[in-house]
């Protein structure tokens, strides 16, 4: 049994609030938590769940108030570790004044290699995350899709074993989205483990060998994606058109009306009698589409609240 | 918007602006006539302890000094064209100056001349033999100061005693 | 130490030169250089020493202003913008980092600095003498100008790993103006009748860094010699404390979590 990438250890996380900064608000809770190598693992959980608390904490940026982790064998408090090591975080922001390549190379250097292949890296990278044609625009100028595309070319761009994606897709248009999604792929293929924290469902669903779930600071569960977010679609979304001049038949009178177009909810088992109706009266069917949970649906299941939880712990320890 | 009419000059604001300076400029000459009397009776110094001056010129007195000494002459230069004229600040001034910069020997020179001189200066041979002492102890290599020194006992205080030994 | 520091030195340049306001300043430096000439013939006979004392005084006072201008920021804007978040995830130590912070800065300082005396060599030039045995004390004056600009920096990366800029900038000029007033502080202390006050002032007078020491703008606008000894005195001053105060920074920046 290999080392596993990523090993944490009830690590917690504490921050001081209030004017005196006397109470302490706690923001992760004894995360215990132990990833593969190569294994691509989801972060999943609401805005102010803790997830970037713990990537924060991973990357050295923030220091845990009790609690060991280690990456690659090696302690978080060890610099060495970096090496190992590429991060995204949420929001990312670059000098400005740089340009985008510019900004690679600068990175690139704190990696031994030579111009030659800094150079080639940087161009290979560039073109990867889509950015070549702005390779020479400073980054001030930049989209936020575009600033989230340097973001993981500079996370990637040493061939790190071990990634931390913070919120990847955010800020990106569908096409950037699959193209992420496919670099996660590209890096699984590769053998290196990712771990991604989203609050989107689906990507995780599509992408990750493993997920977490972590809500107000606490881990709720892990395990593989139809394990946690098993899907129990609750409903059938029908979207459909009347031809001319027909009404609704009555038996139908539940769809609610949108421009020309009807949307009708039925449960999973009355699916298709409902569509042998629409056939019935010459429908033209658009779409037809499972309603899933939301996360927050899961999170009110799985923890047995009322109320879903958190209030942004991090918005406020800032 | 269009490029046109990014590009246009607000002329109505320039030709506003640059009449309101005019106006201003009128208006301002107007002020100094009037006051030109009351400047002239009263050019202070605001400041009149050397000490403090030297302090609160966070080490660049020797700036200073250069610009106190600018001050000197401009000063002598426009009592000079004054009727009744009033050398009163010429000690306080070079007090200033040698103070802030010790080594600045024109400024004794100077002193020893126009602090001693009757008409055309401040008519105080005292001070000026005081100015050229300080000079003298600031910069004991300086001969010249100590023939300042010698004009100024032998021509101006006639003591001829002093200047044997000097 | 790596080559790290470097690699963090030659960005912080980068930017600096990049920053439109350093250029606003160089040209401010080199303009009072030029009235220096203006001032030099209307003041009778100190022609040479105008010129000498403005140009210095120039170089220090805009030196300054660029060393705590930039120096303030250069911690506190890569937290406040999170660029700081991509970079520490590297192999890099936090000392590593804000070593290589003040390097960059120092280094636009000696070319600004540089800039300004060249300036000031041609005003010299220009106003129609050629340079005499004296002139070559106005290098050492400028390079002790150097040393305070690196004492202040170092003050102000100081203060910008925990506190806005403004607050930073008024501590740095707090503590540099108490630099300057430090033998008078001393005086005080020794004229005062209770022991308190005495010891007091000691502390201060040895805590707060001498910046009297560095002062030879008069000296050297008179043609005066300075004594090598000092050369040496003050290089090593200035090495020692920009030593204490990294280290300092180091300590304080070193566990700090960054929002």
């Amino acid at each position: 049994m290999s080392t596993p990438a990523i090993e944490i250890a009830a690590l917690t996380k504490d921050y001081p609030v209030g004017f005196w900064r006397k109470r302490m608000r706690r923001s992760l809770d004894n995360l215990t938590l132990e990833v593969a190598d190569g294994e691509v693992f989801g972060f999943l959980g609401p805005n102010g769940a803790g997830k970037t608390t713990t990537l924060k904490l991973l990357t050295g940026l923030i220091f845990p108030t009790s609690g060991t982790a280690r990456v690659r064998g090696r302690s978080i408090d060890d610099v060495r570790m970096h090496r190992e090591i590429g991060y995204l975080p949420e929001q990312p922001y670059f000098y400005d004044y740089l340009t985008a390549r510019e900004l690679l190379d600068y990175y690139a250097r704190f990696s031994n290699y030579s111009a030659t292949e800094r150079r080639a890296r940087v161009e290979r990278f560039l073109g990867l995350v889509g950015l070549a044609s702005a390779a020479d625009v400073q980054l001030r100028k930049f989209s936020k899709g575009m600033l989230q595309r340097a973001g993981i070319a500079q996370a990637i761009l040493h061939d790190p074993p071990v990634v931390f994606l913070d919120e990847p897709m955010s800020g990106l248009d569908p096409i950037g989205r699959r193209e992420v999604r496919d670099i996660i792929h590209d890096l699984k293929r590769q053998g290196r483990t990712v771990f991604f924290s989203t609050h989107i469902l689906s990507d995780a669903e599509m992408l990750c060998d493993r997920v977490a779930v972590l809500a107000a600071g606490k881990l709720q569960g892990v395990g593989a994606p139809n394990e946690i977010v098993s899907i129990e679609v609750a409903a059938m979304e029908i979207f459909f058109e009347m031809p001319e001049g027909r009404a609704l038949p009555a038996a139908l009178s539940r769809a609610e009306a949108i421009g020309a177009r009807h949307r009708l909810e039925v449960p999973e088992a009355e699916l298709y009698c409902t569509l042998d109706k629409l056939r019935e009266c010459e429908a033209r069917i658009l779409s037809v589409s499972p309603v899933r949970p939301t996360l927050e649906d899961y999170f009110i299941r799985m923890v047995g609240k009322e109320k879903a939880p958190v209030h942004a712990l991090e918005g406020m320890a800032r | 918007m269009s490029r046109s009419a990014a590009n246009r000059v607000p002329w109505s604001a320039l030709v506003a602006i640059l009449l309101l300076f005019g106006a201003i400029a009128v208006l301002q000459s107007r002020i100094d006539a009037q006051t030109r009397d009351f400047a002239a009776q009263k050019q202070e110094l605001f400041l009149s302890s050397p000490t403090a001056i030297q302090k609160l010129s966070l080490g660049y007195d020797s700036l200073l000094g250069d610009i106190y000494w600018t001050r000197v002459v401009q000063y002598y230069g426009s009592r000079l064209n004054e009727s009744h004229r009033n050398f009163d600040l010429l000690w306080p001034l070079l007090n200033i100056t040698t103070t802030l910069d010790p080594k600045l020997i024109v400024a004794y020179r100077f002193g020893a001349i126009f602090l001693s001189e009757q008409d055309l200066g401040a008519d105080r041979t005292d001070l000026a033999v005081k100015l050229v002492q300080r000079g003298i102890q600031a910069n004991p290599d300086n001969w010249r100061l100590d023939g300042d020194l010698g004009f100024l006992y032998y021509w101006r205080l006639k003591d001829y005693p002093v200047r044997r030994h000097g | 130490m790596s080559a790290m520091p470097g690699i963090v030195a030659i960005n912080t340049f980068r930017e600096a030169v990049r920053d439109r306001v350093l250029y606003n300043l160089v040209l401010f430096a080199l303009m009072m250089i030029g009235a220096a000439i203006l001032v030099g013939q209307i003041s009778i006979g100190i022609e040479r020493l105008v010129i000498v004392n403005l140009g210095l005084s120039a170089i220090s006072i805009f030196g300054l202003v660029m060393a705590i201008f930039i120096g303030v920021g250069l911690v506190y804007k890569e937290m406040e913008k999170r660029t700081l978040y991509t970079l520490l995830a590297k192999p890099i130590r936090r000392s590593e980092f804000l070593v290589g912070k003040y390097g960059g800065l120092l280094l636009t300082l000696v070319v600004n600095t540089s800039f300004m005396a060249l300036g000031l060599a041609a005003a010299l030039y220009y106003v129609g003498r050629p340079f005499v045995h004296a002139d070559a004390w106005i290098p050492v004056a400028i390079y002790f100008i150097l040393l305070q600009l690196a004492l202040v920096t170092a003050l102000a990366l100081f203060f910008s790993c925990f506190s806005s800029p403004m607050l930073s900038a008024l501590f740095t000029l707090g503590i540099y103006v108490t630099g300057v007033f430090g033998s008078d502080i001393r005086e005080f202390g020794e004229f005062a009748k209770s022991p308190p006050i005495k010891v007091a002032t000691r502390i201060v007078y040895y805590v707060v860094p001498n910046f009297h020491n560095f002062n030879v703008i008069g000296v050297v606008a008179h043609g005066e010699a300075i004594p090598v000894s000092l050369i040496w005195q003050n290089t090593l001053y200035a090495v020692l404390y920009v030593t204490l105060v990294l280290v300092a920074a180091s300590a304080v920046f070193a566990r700090r979590n960054l929002k």
